[in-house]
């Protein structure tokens, strides 16, 4: 091995082109940028469509869980009976049922005569 | 040129805002390195500055998560080490058939590249080299060129010292096994 040391020596017997570890680190650099800003991109690329199909999901619930039971609530009146749904009935002047109102018969009969015309009233007397 | 430890370039590559400036002094400090690594493998300038580029921007990529489980230089080398096998190993599966060939790659390269500086004793050590297998001729410049502790070597290649040892002298032989033909045939 000496031998062999004594007539090789360790030298490096390659060379680079002039300038060149001088360039090199401002080639490095500028390397370095370029595939860390696609590496970025190319992350954003692959994040996209889910964040887009993440935003529709929210919204989607957003819609589903805040807005529609509010403009339900405004129309509909949702009766329960131990805790399950049994009728929905649309709210209006008329079907509103007041739990106190109690009439006598005379009232009740009162009420039908009034709400019945003298044509059913003779029908109703024939028989 | 001003050297600075390991740790300093560390600690400031993981400061906010000083990735840059810290990875332009490791690459400073350590691009003739790690470039005359890769030129003892792949001969030909220009292959190596196409890999040298690689194995920086892996660098770059692999430095936010070092966590100094090796030395730093161990780890940069084993990137290098590895990216210049692979570039040989796609170029043998892509063009060539057999190692051989290979070689013959390699030995075209090593006469015709305008960057070999060397005399003609330097060439006909090179050409010996080439003559080794892909490990060997990896420890013997490890060893042989780069002044490298079997430790450390043990550490880049993921081989134990006792193999490296062997490798290393059954490479020697082998270069000058090859170099005294070349002497008789040179009468």
């Amino acid at each position: 091995m000496d031998n062999f040391n004594k007539k090789y020596e360790k030298k490096n017997p390659f060379s680079v082109p002039d300038g060149y570890f001088e360039q090199l680190e401002d080639r490095l650099m500028e390397q370095v940028g370029k595939r860390e800003k696609h590496r970025k991109e190319g992350i954003w690329l692959l994040v996209k469509p889910y964040l887009g199909l993440t935003g529709v999901f929210l919204l989607a619930l957003f819609v589903v869980q805040i807005i529609l039971p509010a403009v339900v609530d405004k129309h509909q009146m949702v009766i329960k009976q131990g805790g399950e749904v049994v009728q929905h009935l649309e709210i209006t002047e008329e079907n509103v049922f007041d739990a106190r109102f109690n009439p006598t018969n005379e009232e009740i009969i009162e009420y039908l005569f009034s709400e019945m015309d003298s044509y059913e009233l003779l029908y109703a007397e024939n028989y | 040129m001003e050297v600075f430890e390991d740790e300093y370039i560390i600690t400031l590559f993981h400061a906010e805002k000083q990735e840059q400036r810290a990875f332009r002094l490791l690459v400073n400090q350590y691009k003739e390195r790690l470039y005359w690594h890769i030129r003892k493998i792949l001969i030909g300038h220009e292959d190596t500055d196409d890999v040298l580029q690689n194995v920086f921007v892996k660098i770059w990529q692999g430095l936010k998560e070092f966590r100094y489980e090796s030395k730093l230089f161990t780890w940069m080398y084993r990137i290098a080490t590895n990216e210049a096998l692979n570039f040989l190993n796609e170029k043998r599966r892509k063009v060539y058939g057999s190692t051989d060939e290979i070689s013959t790659w390699l030995e075209d390269t090593l006469v015709s590249d305008h960057y070999f500086s060397g005399d003609e004793i330097q060439r006909e050590l090179q050409r010996a080299i080439l003559t080794l297998s892909d490990r060997q001729r990896l420890v013997f410049n490890m060893k042989y060129f780069d002044d490298l502790s079997y430790e450390d070597m043990a550490q880049i290649l993921g081989v134990a010292v006792g193999t490296l040892k062997a490798t290393y002298y059954n490479a020697v032989k082998k270069i000058e096994a090859n170099l005294k033909i070349v002497d008789t045939l040179n009468g």
